[in-house]
């Protein structure tokens, strides 16, 4: 009876654990994985970060402020500590999420946009004179990155928009020097330090910018979506219908979106060109680490297989990565006017995804829509593809991610050209 | 366009390893996400008193971790063990949709895309950055003497995100198959002081395979080709390494109080070659075990290194001779080489430093256990500052352990606490 005792305790205490209600389990599990000591991680490299992005701004005691970009820009050096720390990562954002000045926003509103401009005038040269393709294409596209960051400054512009700035800023910097040496893109040590440019303005922006945070795809229901493929391994390319309702299931990340872009239910200027600067920036980072790795004479799209059998481009970017540039070309490629119309049109859907996904209107006005982006895949001028660079950095991706194997099967082609061409 | 673009977003999230990809080796040991690849039995009893207990004597399975514990001769043994450890239940625990799944799953009602539903909830548990989904060990062991013997099988399921969606999640099968011997004297043997040190070694093959993305893993829950996936599709590493261990105990009024010190994992290198698939790595070990299908080729492999670190550990337990409650408690201070390194940056340059007095509690995990009517032992322990808790039933030749708490998976503390949940059975003898 005595040894019999504890094994009936024992029972019943099994039963009563696996009958015990899960909220209450739950919970109690919750709490054990509390911190007992009260520990949290070490925040000296956030604030290290969070103090040089203050020293950049200085009072000049006569209401206005100065700042400079380039100590700014020394924020990406701490970015790589800060990322692998989720608990870091969480105080950072927090930190970059409050106002440069408490109470003088307006001055550093108008100082942000004049030091851009002055990046504009002083540091990038004029495209028209330059004649490398790949420079030029470089230029261009940090300009308009930054003409669309100054028109997207805030009335109150917080650290985070601060940084995105100083990031874009920097890349001006490095494509100054591209243009005024575009052979430096042939020497290896100075691919490495482009390759390297790009990664870390990427790495940075994700950290401080809401739209390079942002994942499209994420929240579609892989259950139902393998359901209605089938199950096993062969995929075909899916009933357009059934897509539109994968589509709803990112109704949480489209809204995130659409409220980024808008203001009481229309967009609003200053927060699209916001929007629009951060998203040229991400892409650009992407083809600034691409842009060693894209040669040929920019006619023959089998150049571009080229690319996908270098062994030099180390893997390292995820699925997600891969998403991020495919979303920030077609929104940086979509024509502006058109996208505000589309968003002021369908806001009210936008917002309500779920229940108008398959809105015959809407889909047939988001058709018109990209079919403007479209070209940017395959733009052709007098047999130039004029899209090489973004063509390129898709290709580098492919292998970067490591999709390229996946893509093609599901694309049932055997070269990046034959997929360019099969668009 | 828009066809491509909706097309396009359903590949990237249901990218099947439909095919395999080249030769070139796969290492997870760079960068934030680095994979610890060091090979470690699960201990139920140590994982319940929060991962500490390198001085307790009396257990079979102690010599695994400290040798030295070899010098107090006794007999016991344990044919077989078996261990099934299961991570992040907390997060199924608390998610009402997910026990719901659950229930109909056990309960024989779920359809397949519920199972898969199940499925892809438990791989979007594993968030950002490395995880693990669960480990399965199966074992022998015997004490006999002054000597030991382990024999050791371990699969374990490692969870790896290096974007944030579950469209960057894969999942990496680890399998290891380890030959532990071991031996410690006794070299000072008083009633007031006793010192023993004691060596093991341990012989590890182990093989992983390339991640495998997480559409394809969910599948597999639902019943779609398994073996021939992971069996012929799947690039697959393998080699061997022999690392050792040190220990020294020192005990005091007949060990009720001992202090340890081991050395862990020396020489923790493995030798590795990469396969195009784990058919080859099976017929390379058993020749023609493993039938390729029409068609298949397999490539040359690749030689590479891994490079496991090595730790060093110091262990207390309190552990006096009272009937039946038999209570013990532990404290260990562990991976102390790192804490000297992060301490000595400290004194050469204070201001660039890292180094925290708190980081002192970070090393130190401590356990208690206590019996209860003669045939059960509770544990509890504090793991970083993790509480775990655990229990053991000892039965006629038969023991039953649970353990379950919570670690640090992440870089930092507070960055991503992961709990575990084990049930280890074992037939044999064993000391209390």
């Amino acid at each position: 009876m005595k040894k019999a005792l504890p094994i009936i305790l024992l029972i019943v205490m099994a039963v009563c654990l696996t009958s015990c209600d899960p909220e209450t389990l739950g919970s109690f599990m919750g709490k054990m994985g509390q911190n007992f000591y009260g520990l949290k991680a070490n925040m000296k490299d956030v604030n290290k970060a969070t103090e040089k992005i203050d020293n950049s701004v200085t009072d000049n005691g006569d209401g206005t402020v100065s700042i400079d970009l380039d100590v700014a820009a020394k924020v990406i050096d701490d970015i790589g500590k800060i990322k692998a720390s989720e608990g870091k990562t969480e105080e950072f954002q927090k930190q970059l999420a409050e106002p440069v000045s408490e109470d003088n926003g307006a001055a550093v509103q108008v100082a942000l946009q004049s030091e851009i401009q002055n990046v504009i005038d002083d540091v990038l040269p004029n495209p028209a004179t330059i004649e490398d393709p790949k420079a030029k294409d470089i230029v261009e596209k940090v300009s308009a990155a930054l003409e669309e960051a100054k028109a997207g400054i805030s009335e109150n512009p917080t650290r985070a928009e601060l940084v995105t700035v100083a990031v874009i800023s920097n890349m001006a910097n490095l494509a100054q020097e591209i243009a005024a040496n575009p052979a430096m893109l042939d020497n290896v040590e100075d691919q490495v330090r482009v390759v390297d440019a790009g990664l870390s303005s990427l790495d940075t922006l994700k950290m401080v910018s809401e739209y390079a945070g942002l994942s499209l795809v994420d929240g579609i229901d892989f259950s139902a979506l393998l359901e209605d493929l089938g199950k096993g391994a062969e995929i075909s390319r899916a009933d357009e219908d059934d897509a539109i309702k994968y589509v709803a299931m990112a109704a949480d990340n489209v809204r995130t979106l659409i409220a980024m872009l808008t203001k009481d239910g229309v967009v609003n200027d200053i927060k699209y060109s916001s929007v629009l600067s951060q998203a040229k920036a991400t892409r650009h980072s992407f083809e600034l680490m691409a842009v060693p790795y894209i040669k040929g004479n920019r006619t023959d799209l089998a150049d571009l297989d080229q690319i996908l059998s270098n062994k030099n481009i180390k893997k390292g970017l995820s699925t997600d990565d891969f998403v991020l540039y495919f979303e920030s070309l077609i929104l940086t490629e979509l024509d502006k006017d058109d996208l505000k119309a589309f968003v002021n049109t369908h806001y009210a859907k936008l917002i309500d995804l779920e229940h108008y996904a398959e809105d015959e209107q809407m889909a047939s006005d988001l058709e018109d829509l990209f079919d403007d982006a479209k070209d940017i895949i395959k733009h052709k001028d007098d047999g130039k593809y004029t899209a090489w660079n973004s063509m390129g950095t898709l290709a580098v991706l492919l292998v970067k991610t490591n999709l390229k194997d996946t893509i093609f099967k599901i694309a049932d082609v055997e070269s990046f050209s034959a997929f360019i061409d099969e668009l | 366009m828009k066809k491509f673009i909706i097309s396009a977003l359903i590949i990237l999230m249901v990218c099947t390893a439909v095919f395999a990809e080249t030769q070139e080796k796969v290492v997870y040991d760079e960068g934030d996400y680095a994979l610890n690849f060091a090979f470690q039995p699960t201990l139920s009893r140590y994982n319940a008193m929060g991962q500490s207990g390198l001085a307790l004597q009396t257990r079979l399975d102690s010599f695994f971790s400290n040798p030295a514990v070899l010098g107090k001769n006794g007999f016991a043994m344990s044919i077989p063990s078996v261990s099934v450890t299961l991570y992040n239940l907390e997060k199924i625990v608390s998610d009402p949709e997910s026990v719901e799944l659950y229930k109909k799953i056990t309960g024989g009602s779920a359809s397949d895309s519920e199972t898969v539903k199940f499925a892809t909830k438990l791989l979007s548990n594993l968030g950002t950055g490395r995880n693990l989904v669960a480990t399965i060990d199966v074992g022998a062991a015997m004490k006999l003497g002054i000597f030991g013997f382990g024999t050791n099988a371990q699969v374990k399921l490692h969870g790896l995100n290096n974007g944030t969606s579950i469209g960057s999640q894969s999942i990496i099968p680890e399998i290891n198959v380890a030959q532990t011997v071991a031996f410690g004297l006794r070299l000072i043997d008083t009633s007031a002081l006793s010192l023993s040190a004691g060596a093991s070694v341990h012989a590890v093959y182990k093989t992983y395979m390339q991640g495998i993305d997480a559409a394809t893993a969910a599948n597999f829950i639902g019943g779609s080709d398994v073996t021939t996936t992971l069996l012929w599709n799947t690039p697959t590493m393998a080699g061997y390494a022999i690392p050792f261990d040190l220990g020294v105990n020192i005990g005091f009024l007949d060990d009720v109080i001992t202090l340890s010190a081991t050395a862990n994992n020396i020489n923790g290198i493995y030798y590795m070659k990469s396969y195009s698939a784990l058919g080859d790595v099976v017929n390379k070990i058993s020749k023609k075990a493993a039938t390729p299908p029409e068609g298949y080729e397999a490539l040359d492999s690749e030689s590479f290194k891994i490079k496991t670190p090595w730790s060093l550990n110091f262990g207390f337990a309190f552990a006096p001779d009272v009937p039946v409650l038999n209570p013990v408690l532990t404290a260990d201070l562990v991976d102390m080489f790192e804490l000297c390194k992060s301490f000595g940056s400290w004194i050469k340059d204070k201001e660039n430093s890292d180094f925290r007095a708190s980081d002192l509690l970070l090393h130190l995990n401590l356990g208690a256990e206590i019996g209860v009517f003669d045939i059960v032992t509770l544990r509890g322990g504090i793991n970083r500052g993790y509480l775990s808790l655990g229990a053991g039933l000892w039965l006629p030749f038969m023991q039953v352990e649970a353990s379950y708490g919570w670690q640090e998976f992440g870089n930092q503390i507070g960055d991503k606490p992961v709990d575990s949940l084990t049930i280890k059975f074992s037939l044999g003898y064993d000391k209390k």
